[in-house]
């Protein structure tokens, strides 16, 4: 590996290359992440009392069964042949297959992907929506009633609980008006009430940081000099001192959107959202290693390209950042 | 942030929506869709009919899963040899038209002929001797099975299934949906996969989105003539309070199990019917007798003596459950009315004194983490606290739970449930009361029993078997080791105007004859 690292490095030896040097460092760094990642899932919900075989066996199988089960299951031997066998699986990219019901957990995985995809970006959309004019409207008006109203409302997003909101919802939007399906994941209708439950909790946060890092840039000479330049107040607001601001946002909404890949499970639960999330869950809830451990790879390669994605876009986009990398 | 870098970021986002988007098309958007037949000749039928069931739909594997939801899709795709008559009681043919025992230990089934598979083929006694002969190698048919020693053709329509033991429950034993009959030809040429999707039943597999929703539409060249419904689909709605609000909704035609403190919005709703059908499942606090105090009997005695059944049926279910006080089940043909034991805290501090713990003990009671299980186990502890006995309440995730109190193990008391009369008596009380039985995690052996269990098993004459199994009960549950508490409704929401539902058998849901007129 590592000679092979240096050769590539020889070829790579002019300044123009070094952002693709450091993309490939970057990517060889997510060998060891999830290698380790898998070792400790693997590692976690082995050391769970109970396997897969007490949730798969029928009650009225008997302890010979049980242990003829385990043993075609190969969940006797020791615990490092086990995760060696499904190391040198992995090497071929084969993720394995379910426990319980014998299919693909790649297959499986991906099924799910784009739904987690989905609710995760609408959720975005919403926060953003709610959360920015609100931020901006506390700060401009920082100790007013408005800043309370605002201070309350991010207080509730944040401590209602989830699957509470969304049957809430429910109960109005779908029971009472019939505006919107209560369940599933079909038509473009059914994203509406589980992104504003997902939207409204990661809005409080979203706002809190508008709001200081609006306080932030409000206090700059420049937009001072705007204003004494004449600039409408608007525009002083939401085209220099917004603009600004933003820098924090946008890395705010790039965690959350992070955390967002794992999947909702309380929203995926209420609503019948067919996600990543509570596949995760029921695979922990009923042993099944190769699941759990297939999924949360996945997941980790996809959360980290995202994030690579972002720093390599930065990158070319912000010439002081450009500049570190080519040290 | 600078215009271009915005505007990046902006594309990039555009770019993920529509490719995600894009994988989200409507796959069955036409569900539910009521909407009037073209055709005013006859009677129509609505199109499609949604159930929405507690536990999700996990695999296709006949003879290996032991998922409730998973078998009751199977009796939709599958036969079985003989068919359980949930409404009268009894026995009723399927795929086998008649059956007798021809000598000791041979079976005779005469096979119905003119039955295709769903991939055109005939049905024939190859494929029963292939499914026998398979199932008795895999995991979850193989407990059913195992009293079969091997399977002879006659002719194409005659089989002989040959025992290793006498087993008079085998024609209820292969009513279960682990033996419903597969298709040879669809193992002997496709990946097994595939073949498990074969069957001869009233509707075949159409599109499986593991999690979201399992679509059957009807065949066509069903041996019992086309069924009246289009397409069947089974949706996975996890929560109980969101899957009410979509029946109440119109959006699904059979919800199971719905929370037990809302079921009045569907008493009330005049499009909704609510159906309550005593379930399989008998819910039971399990004692360790193999275990200081409780290998005394007195002390199981005066824990029995203490458990007020009324106020668990009213603090835990709300009413929606039976008292029981038997350890076998009423559903069973065997079933015999005793007494049990009575609420008498008085005779439960005096056998406790007795057995020399007149000021109470302490102990754990484990339960998974449920909520009636857990409910179960404070009202438990609740009771016991009133002979003195000071319980904790141990509250474990299922796999937890079931590996914590496994035969063999070392725990005092559980709360558990079990459902195991629907493949006849002797399954009901083998596994949980024979030395060694399956589920015997009570630590119990007793020579009468396992005496008494083999003998009934041998006998044909059902006048015989009742008095022994009678017998049986009293004694067992005289014994104390499983202290019956209520039997659980099945709770439904269904469409008022839900044809063709049958009673499920045991946990069972048996949908294959569901339909709704239109006008």
């Amino acid at each position: 590996m590592i000679r092979y690292y240096k050769s590539i490095m020889i070829i790579l030896n002019r300044e123009r290359d070094l952002m693709i040097r450091y993309t490939i460092r970057r990517l060889l760094m997510l060998i060891p992440i999830l290698i380790a990642v898998s070792l400790v899932v693997y590692f976690i919900v082995d050391l769970a009392p109970g396997d897969v075989v007490d949730v798969i066996a029928p009650d009225d199988a008997s302890p010979e069964d049980k242990e003829l089960l385990r043993e075609m299951m190969g969940l006797n031997d020791p615990f490092i042949i086990r995760y060696a066998r499904y190391m040198q699986g992995l090497m071929r990219g084969d993720l394995g297959k379910s426990y319980v019901n014998n299919r693909d957990v790649f297959e499986v995985y991906f099924s799910r992907l784009p739904n987690t995809l989905l609710l995760a970006l609408a959720g975005a959309f919403v926060a953003v929506l709610i959360a920015v004019p609100l931020g901006v409207v506390s700060a401009m008006h920082r100790g007013s009633w408005k800043d309370a109203i605002s201070m309350i409302f991010g207080l509730l997003g944040l401590s209602m609980p989830n699957f509470w909101l969304g049957l809430l919802l429910i109960i109005f939007f779908s029971l009472k008006l019939g505006l919107f399906p209560s369940y599933g994941s079909e038509g473009w209708s059914s994203i509406v009430l589980p992104a504003i439950t997902v939207g409204t909790a990661q809005a409080a946060l979203v706002m809190r940081t508008t709001r200081s890092s609006m306080l932030e840039v409000v206090r700059q000479d420049y937009l001072r000099t705007a204003r004494a330049k004449g600039v409408p107040e608007r525009t002083v607001i939401y085209k220099h001192a917004l603009r600004n601001a933003l820098i924090p946002i946008v890395t705010v909404m790039g965690t959350q959107l992070g955390v967002a890949l794992g999947g909702a499970v309380f929203t995926e639960t209420v609503f019948a959202w067919p996600g990543v999330g509570r596949l995760v869950v029921d695979a922990i809830n009923s042993r099944d290693i190769p699941m759990v451990t297939g999924c949360l790879i996945l997941t980790t390669m996809l959360a980290s390209f995202l994030i690579l994605l972002v720093d390599i876009a930065y990158a070319f986009i912000d010439p002081r950042i450009k500049a570190r990398y080519t040290k | 942030m600078s215009k271009t870098k915005k505007n990046i970021v902006l594309l990039l986002l555009a770019c993920l929506l529509m490719s995600v988007l894009s994988g989200c098309a409507p796959s069955s958007s036409e569900q539910s869709d009521v909407g009037p037949s073209e055709e005013p000749q006859e009677t129509a039928y609505q199109k499609t009919i949604v159930i929405a069931p507690a536990l999700d739909f996990v695999s296709t594997e006949t003879q290996v899963t032991t998922s409730g939801t998973s078998k009751s899709v199977f009796l939709m795709v599958f036969n079985t040899l003989v068919e359980q008559d949930t409404e009268k009681g009894g026995l009723i043919p399927s795929l086998a038209e008649s059956w007798e025992l021809v000598s000791d230990d041979t079976w005779e089934f005469k096979l119905r002929r003119g039955v295709k598979f769903h991939d055109g083929t005939d049905f024939t006694a190859e494929d029963v001797k292939f499914t026998i002969e398979r199932g008795k190698e895999q995991g979850a048919s193989k407990a059913k099975l195992e009293s079969i020693k091997r399977v002879e053709i006659v002719d194409d329509y005659t089989v002989h299934i040959i025992m290793s033991k006498p087993d008079v429950d085998i024609l209820y034993k292969l009513t279960d949906p682990n033996c419903v009959i597969l298709s040879k030809n669809a193992f002997e040429t496709l990946s097994e996969e595939e073949a498990y999707k074969i069957g001869t039943g009233p509707y075949t597999y159409n599109r499986w989105e593991q999690g979201d929703y399992l679509s059957l539409l009807r065949f066509e060249d069903y041996w019992e003539g086309t069924p009246k419904t289009e397409e069947i689909v089974i949706r996975n709605i996890p929560e109980a309070a969101s899957r009410l609000i979509a029946l109440q909704t119109g959006e699904i035609d059979i919800c199971i199990s719905p929370p037990q403190i809302d079921l009045h919005y569907i008493a009330e709703d005049p499009n909704l019917t609510l159906l309550q059908i005593p379930g399989a499942n008998c819910r039971y606090i399990g004692i360790n007798s193999s275990k200081k105090p409780f290998n005394d009997i007195r002390v199981r005695q005066a824990i029995a003596h203490s458990i007020n059944r009324k106020g668990f049926v009213e603090a835990v279910y709300e009413g929606n459950a039976t008292v029981h006080n038997n350890v076998m089940h009423p559903g069973n043909l065997f079933y015999k009315e005793i007494e049990g034991y009575s609420y008498d805290k008085e005779k439960a501090l005096a056998l406790l004194a007795e057995a020399g713990y007149p000021n109470g003990f302490s102990a754990t009671i484990y339960s998974s983490s449920g909520t009636v299980q857990k409910a179960v186990a404070t009202v438990m502890q609740a009771q016991m606290a009133e002979i003195g006995i000071d319980l904790e309440v141990q509250s474990l995730e299922t796999a937890t739970f079931n590996a914590t109190v496994a035969p063999g193990s070392d725990y005092d008391m559980c709360v558990n449930g079990w459902g195991g009369y629907v493949v006849g008596p002797d399954n009901a009380l083998r596994n949980m009361f024979y030395t060694g039985g399956n589920n015997n995690n009570f630590g119990f052996s007793d020579e009468y029993v396992d005496k008494t269990l083999d003998e009934a098993v041998s006998i044909s004459d059902i006048e015989t078997r009742k008095k022994l199994y009678g017998e049986l009960q009293e004694y067992i549950t005289n014994q104390a080791v499983f202290l019956p508490i209520a039997i659980e409704m099945i709770d439904m929401g269904v469409k008022s105007d839900l044809e063709g539902f049958v009673p499920p058998q045991g946990s069972i849901q048996k949908f294959k004859n569901v339909y709704i007129p239109i006008e």
